[in-house]
């Protein structure tokens, strides 16, 4: 499963990013780096940007680069969010 | 390099981008700072001194940065300061509510071995948000001093003072597990063999060089390519740490792993970096306590809301909206105000001097009014203005929201969200509109947008007078339109090429959203706005002496005598084509040239769509000659030249006759 694919919401681990070695550093430097954990905040119409929550901080990623990070998705997400 | 500093002890300011430095800075030094551009980038360098307790400090605001990998120009020209300057101490400021981010750069910084504090900023907030820090337990695990600060509420400012004066402690580097420690070893003595006067040679010291060549980053490449045996050392190096990690396919070609198939699948994020965060979340974990069940805060609530994409996206464009009108009530506000003002010295001038003086006093007396009143009532309070508008949306977290907003739309133009701003303000007046194409870092996408600018959009002055002249000589306005939106389309295709996918991509921090700090916006407006007097205003009176030179020795009237060329290229009367080259001074001189002519319908049309696509007008050559250098301007002034001749022979082509 890839970032692209989570609901908004929905909470997440990376496991591992296939992309090259610059959009690699580019997400490093904004902490997503496998064993991160993510939630989706927002979902922008059109193949617009996604907004996830990393760690207390937001982070902007548009979707070709959301779709090279690979997650593995926590299924007690929704009881986590009350 | 910087500007030195005799005897003065050094503190250089690091930190990510959004963490309050530059109000820290503004607070420990007052408004005398200095920006300086680093040679060859268009990063801003802030240098300015301190007086604590009869010491002298001299203190630089280094550009924010994530991290110290020197992959972008923030974090190169931050890199070269630390490695370049003797520095005495350096000030981490990080952001308290996110400790652990912030922690991958503060042990990046370990590493240079140099007396440093750190800095936990906006420790309101944090505590605002459930956050407590214990910065005794803190500062034990790191092994440096460690001071929580509010720079807004002046919270905790007397304690770091007190650090800054008595802190020289060198900070110690962060250990790695024994395989990457021992792979750094190793590199050492290798470094120490080939590069014997690493401590003269002003670069990095000997484990940070180390570290540096293992993660391979651009700046190494020079280093590698001076000592050619350190490259396969590092390889092999690498290789083994990969291995080692559970890589086991990996097949020696580590440094061109993004475009190795087995590494595309299964790459390591470089051990080290790996290593580096994991400590540093270990480290936060350890003296940060969140509380899990608490309150959103009012601007947390206010982002839930904002940050929902539909209303998110009306929020935005009312604020997009409200910002260019108030750059335009600015501009027209203050325009009639400094007219006011300067008229009667300006008709005291034309009277006494012009009239009775020969062609050298009626020359200074035209410059002056064109070259000293035009950037008193157009270029000063555009500028003013989109500064504060422009200060307004970076400090408030709102300017990233935007892009993120109109991403979309852009992108269809291969450009970033941010290029709004600039168009939308082009429609006002140009001049500050190129000063707005700052918020965008790429120069390929800057120098796109001034060039569109430059030449495409027309601003209010020049479309007011322009549709005067559609009116009166029954002009075809939908052959102009299309022919605007035609060359418009054409440019960013053309301009565009060059702008790489990859750049385009989205990658961004969204800060949280904050209530802007006016008096920063004030001082960081008032520090921009020095090129002003010493730029600007020199240059626009040198220029326009020049254009009145020209128009003394009547360049205009031989144009004039072009007729049977014009006519035959272009269908239009010699006059009007003298109208295109007026542009240069000002656009919407050019129309009034046209209003003065015997023109018929078609002669209009084409007229007027040269002289809409033709040169930028002088305020805006100038702007853009600042902010983008004489070889790019030059490119545009070409493009510029071209555009209007080429629009004038296909409309000679195409339109009935």
């Amino acid at each position: 499963m890839v970032i692209s694919q989570l609901a908004v919401g929905e909470k997440a681990k990376i496991t591992n990013i296939s992309r090259g070695q610059e959009a690699r550093r580019r997400l490093v430097d904004l902490g997503l780096i496998p064993g991160t954990e993510v939630e989706m905040i927002a979902v922008h119409p059109w193949g617009g940007p996604l907004l996830l929550k990393v760690g207390r901080s937001h982070v902007a990623l548009g979707r070709n680069v959301a779709s090279a990070i690979q997650i593995e998705k926590k299924e007690n997400c929704k009881n986590d969010k009350l | 390099m910087m500007k030195h500093s005799d005897g003065k002890e050094i503190i250089a300011l690091v930190g990510q981008p959004n963490v309050g430095k530059s109000a820290l800075m503004n607070y420990l030094t007052g408004i005398k700072t200095v920006v300086s551009n680093y040679p060859g980038t268009t990063v801003e360098v802030l240098e300015a001194d301190m007086r604590l307790a009869d010491r002298c400090f001299h203190v630089i605001d280094t550009p924010g940065t994530y991290t110290l990998h020197s992959d972008t120009e923030e974090q190169r020209v931050t890199q070269q300061i630390l490695m370049e300057t003797p520095i005495d101490l350096i000030l981490n400021i990080t952001d308290a509510a996110n400790l652990d981010r912030h922690l991958y750069l503060t042990l990046q910084l370990l590493d240079f071995n140099l007396p440093i504090i750190v800095v936990l900023n906006q420790i309101d907030r944090a505590r605002e948000l459930g956050i407590t820090i214990d910065s005794k337990r803190l500062s034990e695990e790191l092994g440096v001093p460690v001071v929580p600060i509010s720079v807004m509420l002046e919270e905790g400012l007397e304690d770091l003072r007190q650090a800054i004066l008595t802190q020289r402690e060198r900070g110690k580097p962060m250990c790695f597990s024994p395989r990457v420690e021992t792979a750094i070893t190793e590199l050492r003595s290798n470094i120490r063999l080939r590069i014997p006067d690493i401590d003269q040679a002003n670069m990095h010291t000997e484990r940070t060089l180390a570290i540096h060549l293992l993660e391979h980053d651009q700046l190494d490449e020079y280093i590698v390519k001076r000592y050619p045996g350190l490259e396969s050392v590092v390889e092999s190096l690498q290789h083994e740490m990969a291995k080692g990690y559970g890589y086991p396919d990996c097949n020696d070609c580590f440094r061109e792993c993004a475009l190795c198939p087995v590494m595309e699948q299964q790459h390591p994020i470089f051990l080290t970096c790996l290593e580096r965060t994991e400590r540093a979340r270990t480290i936060a974990r350890q003296s940060v306590k969140a509380e899990d069940h608490r309150r959103n805060t009012p601007a947390e609530k206010i982002e839930n809301i904002i940050d929902r994409p539909l209303a998110g996206m009306l929020f935005l464009l009312l604020a997009l909206y409200l910002s260019v009108k108030g750059v335009i009530l600015a501009i027209t506000g203050t325009e009639e105000l400094v007219t006011a003002l300067m008229n009667p010295i300006e008709e005291w001038l034309q009277n006494n001097i012009a009239l009775s003086a020969g062609g050298f006093w009626r020359i200074m007396v035209r410059a002056f009014i064109d070259g000293i009143v035009l950037p008193f009532s157009v270029v000063l309070p555009a500028m003013i203005s989109v500064y504060i508008i422009t200060g307004l949306w970076e400090d408030s977290g709102l300017l990233p929201r935007l892009s993120m907003v109109l991403d979309r739309l852009t992108r269809l133009l291969r450009l970033p969200g941010q290029a709004v701003i600039p168009f939308l303000l082009g429609f006002g007046c140009r001049a500050p509109a190129v000063l707005a194409t700052r918020i965008m870092s790429e120069p390929q996408e800057r120098f796109l947008v001034v060039a569109l600018l430059s030449i495409v959009v027309p601003c209010a002055a020049s479309l007011g007078i322009m549709a005067g002249v559609v009116a009166k000589f029954d002009a075809n306005i939908l052959a102009i339109g299309l022919s605007m939106l035609a060359v418009f389309l054409f440019l960013t295709y053309f301009l565009g090429r060059k702008i790489e996918d990859a750049s385009l991509e989205l990658v961004m921090e969204v800060p949280p959203l904050r209530l802007p700090n006016l008096k920063n916006i004030l001082s960081k407006t008032w520090l921009r706005m020095s090129g002003f007097f010493s730029q600007v205003l020199p240059l626009m009176f040198f220029a326009s002496v020049c254009i009145r030179i020209l128009l003394e020795i009547n360049v205009l009237q031989v144009l004039a005598g072009l007729n049977p060329v014009t006519l035959t290229l272009f269908g239009i009367p010699g006059e009007a084509f003298a109208g295109v080259a007026i542009t240069v001074v000002q656009k919407y001189l050019a129309p009034m040239v046209l209003l003065n002519l015997p023109l018929t319908a078609r002669e209009a049309t084409i007229a007027c769509a040269m002289v809409a696509l033709s040169f930028p007008c002088l305020p805006v050559s100038i702007l853009a000659l600042r902010e983008l250098g004489g070889k790019k301007f030059l490119q545009i002034f070409a493009i510029a030249a071209a555009v209007p001749i080429i629009v004038g022979l296909i409309l000679n082509l195409l339109l009935p006759v």
